[in-house]
């Protein structure tokens, strides 16, 4: 594609395309056509700096607000809650392990010692004692 | 990646959440539930996803993290879409008398994440759910609208050349 002037009368027909020029990120640009027309044309390039600055100039007027600290601290809080509840936090999980595993021993526990010291353990040991005192004095 | 490392992110993106969600409806506290419900979208949504995340190398965790970006600014914007034509009578807006605030809610948006967020087109099509040339229809109405508001800002050039 030729990009060449139309005519000599400051006007080109390609100074329409300088909006399209813009709104490519800087990233996205390469040694295209268009930007080397732009470059050497001097009325698409007293456009494209003329866009540029309106553009920039607006940029002034698009608001960034930003959250105060308390509403931070809030939101940081809140995300907290949100992340254990969903199970992305290591420390809450390794403290819940660790609560499942305590309490899965607490059950153990009382189920050993509800055993040792039921009716039917305390009449076997009554029985033992019984016995060891009749072999103690025969034997 | 820790877990840790993770809602650090999650915790920088805030900003970037807040200041959509206000762009979209002006008031504190629904910019704030709108950050908030937005990750809680983006975490249920992408469960299983990240269950798995944690353990990718670092240049696929960057691609990820750049794309979770723009996942919780397009829940931001569904979420906010959906609230605003609720919200827009009972609620007094601040600063609405400012000429951007005045903008249609796909103007705001789309000048916002083109000239503050600078995402590329691309990208604002996927938040706002658009064509290419749906986008760029509403960067330029936006633009022109703002120019109109704005006079001084019509000779405004650049010094600089290209």
């Amino acid at each position: 594609m030729n990009l060449e002037k139309k005519n000599s009368d400051n006007v080109c027909i390609h100074t329409k395309n300088v909006m399209s020029l813009i709104n490519i990120n800087s990233n996205q640009l390469q040694n295209t056509e268009l930007l080397s027309h732009v470059k050497n044309c001097p009325t698409c390039s007293k456009e494209y700096n003329l866009r540029k600055g309106q553009i920039e100039g607006l940029n002034i007027f698009i608001p960034r607000p930003l959250m105060d600290k308390e509403l931070k601290e809030t939101f940081d809080r809140e995300l907290h809650e949100l992340l254990v509840h969903f199970g992305l936090n290591d420390k809450a999980n390794r403290e819940r392990l660790a609560v499942t595993y305590l309490s899965t021993l607490n059950s153990y526990g009382e189920t050993i010692l509800k055993v040792l010291f039921s009716k039917s353990m305390l009449a076997a040991y009554a029985c033992a004692g019984v016995m060891y005192l009749l072999l103690k004095q025969y034997f | 990646m820790k877990k840790s490392d993770f809602e650090k992110f999650l915790s920088l993106q805030s900003q970037d959440l807040y200041s959509f969600g206000f762009i979209l409806i002006p008031d504190d506290l629904q910019a704030g539930q709108l950050a908030v419900d937005a990750i809680s979208h983006f975490l249920i949504s992408h469960k299983s996803e990240l269950e798995t995340f944690f353990s990718y190398k670092s240049r696929e965790i960057e691609k990820h993290l750049a794309k979770f970006r723009v996942e919780m600014l397009k829940n931001i914007y569904d979420i906010a879409k959906k609230r605003y034509s609720q919200l827009k009578l009972s609620l007094n807006f601040e600063d609405e008398s400012s000429a951007f605030y005045q903008l249609d809610f796909d103007e705001k948006a789309v000048l916002y994440l083109k000239e503050k967020a600078k995402f590329n087109l691309d990208d604002i099509s996927i938040v706002t759910n658009k064509t290419n040339a749906e986008v760029i229809a509403y960067l330029n109405s936006g633009r022109f609208k703002l120019i109109q508001e704005i006079p001084f800002v019509q000779s405004v050039e650049v010094v600089n050349k290209v």
